[in-house]
């Protein structure tokens, strides 16, 4: 079994995308996607991959956010970012995000996680 | 009549009076709590429509301290709570508004003490206005059947197992107290301790057929 993870970023940002794919590979696949080509792509999902928002590059965080839970109510979406605030955070989660994390070059911190991301969601399953 | 009756959790007693006076001129009946003993007792014995807890409920000049947090994510799950704090970071967001294993946050809001009370009064209503659902995430429907997936099904097993090891536990105890009070009814022909025994052999087999089902 393996986890499909979308991270909405900039198609030609190599750097921490590319990390974040290593550093998750053991639970999936990662696939980058434009904002533009967000919306398209996890309907091609069927609304079933794990949807990771790189704050650093997108413009309205809390716009898409918003968007794509109107799309898909039940995917879990996560918001990365380098430069964490509470306040921002906050705005995150109330807008339908199901975590915020720091953008983390650790790939051990990165991996474990989403583990605990994802083992909440799947205590919700049993 | 009041609008709700709200636990206000503060170890600062000239906060916890300022805006338990300014919620009351609201309308709200507000039932004050000065530390983590007396929120948990309040919160699991009164008739709470809403909490609002502080993080650091035992000493603020301790960044260990976060019994505001425990007390949201242990007791009373089902009652919405507002974490309020003086010391806010994304951290505590994190803890405070992302799902826990039952798919509730521990709170519902997250405020600044410096937002001041009409953003608390407005955190109020909003929280006693919307619906407390738990936000469920479909992770099963996105997991596809794939070689080297064993990480993602160990996740899935660790809660199962604990539930079943609680229940073998309690299996174990069950059928060590019932020999005891077996043993102890035979020799002094006490009817009450045959009963105990009774009882003690149903819980046994109670967990036995409830582990069983859990397989």
């Amino acid at each position: 079994m393996a986890i499909d993870f979308l991270l909405i970023s900039r198609p030609d940002n190599t750097g921490w995308p590319l990390f974040l794919s290593q550093a998750l590979a053991s639970l999936g696949t990662l696939e980058v996607v434009s904002e533009s080509d967000a919306a398209r792509r996890i309907a091609q999902y069927q609304c079933k991959a794990v949807v990771i928002i790189d704050a650093a590059v997108i413009e309205d965080v809390l716009a898409l956010i918003t968007r794509l839970r109107r799309q898909c109510p039940k995917t879990c979406i996560v918001v990365a970012t380098a430069s964490p605030t509470w306040q921002r955070a906050r705005d995150a989660f109330q807008a339908g995000a199901v975590d915020y994390i720091r953008r983390s070059w650790d790939s051990k911190e990165l991996l474990n996680t989403m583990k605990e991301i994802l083992n909440v969601s799947l205590s919700q399953e049993e | 009549m009041p609008k709700a009756t709200i636990l206000f959790a503060d170890n600062d007693p000239d906060f916890l009076k300022t805006r338990a006076e300014f919620l009351e001129q609201e309308g709200y009946l507000v039932i004050p709590a000065a530390n983590p003993t007396e929120a948990r007792r309040k919160l699991e014995t009164g008739r709470i429509d809403l909490a609002i807890l502080d993080i650091r409920l035992v000493n603020d000049k301790d960044d260990h301290d976060t019994s505001g947090l425990t007390l949201a994510k242990e007791v009373a799950r089902t009652v919405p709570k507002i974490i309020l704090t003086g010391f806010p970071s994304y951290k505590y967001v994190r803890e405070a508004l992302a799902p826990q294993v039952d798919g509730l946050p521990a709170a519902v809001d997250f405020l600044d003490k410096q937002e001041g009370p009409e953003a608390l009064l407005r955190a109020i209503q909003k929280a006693l206005s919307a619906p407390r659902v738990a936000q469920a995430v479909d992770i099963a429907a996105r997991i596809k059947p794939e070689e080297g997936g064993d990480e993602i099904q160990a996740l899935g097993d660790r809660a199962r197992t604990q539930r079943k090891l609680w229940l073998l536990m309690g299996a174990f105890a069950s059928l060590v107290l019932a020999a005891g009070t077996g043993i102890g009814a035979v020799i002094s022909g006490d009817p009450r301790l045959l009963l105990g025994t009774f009882l003690l052999a149903f819980l046994m087999v109670v967990c036995i057929i409830i582990w069983n089902f859990m397989e």
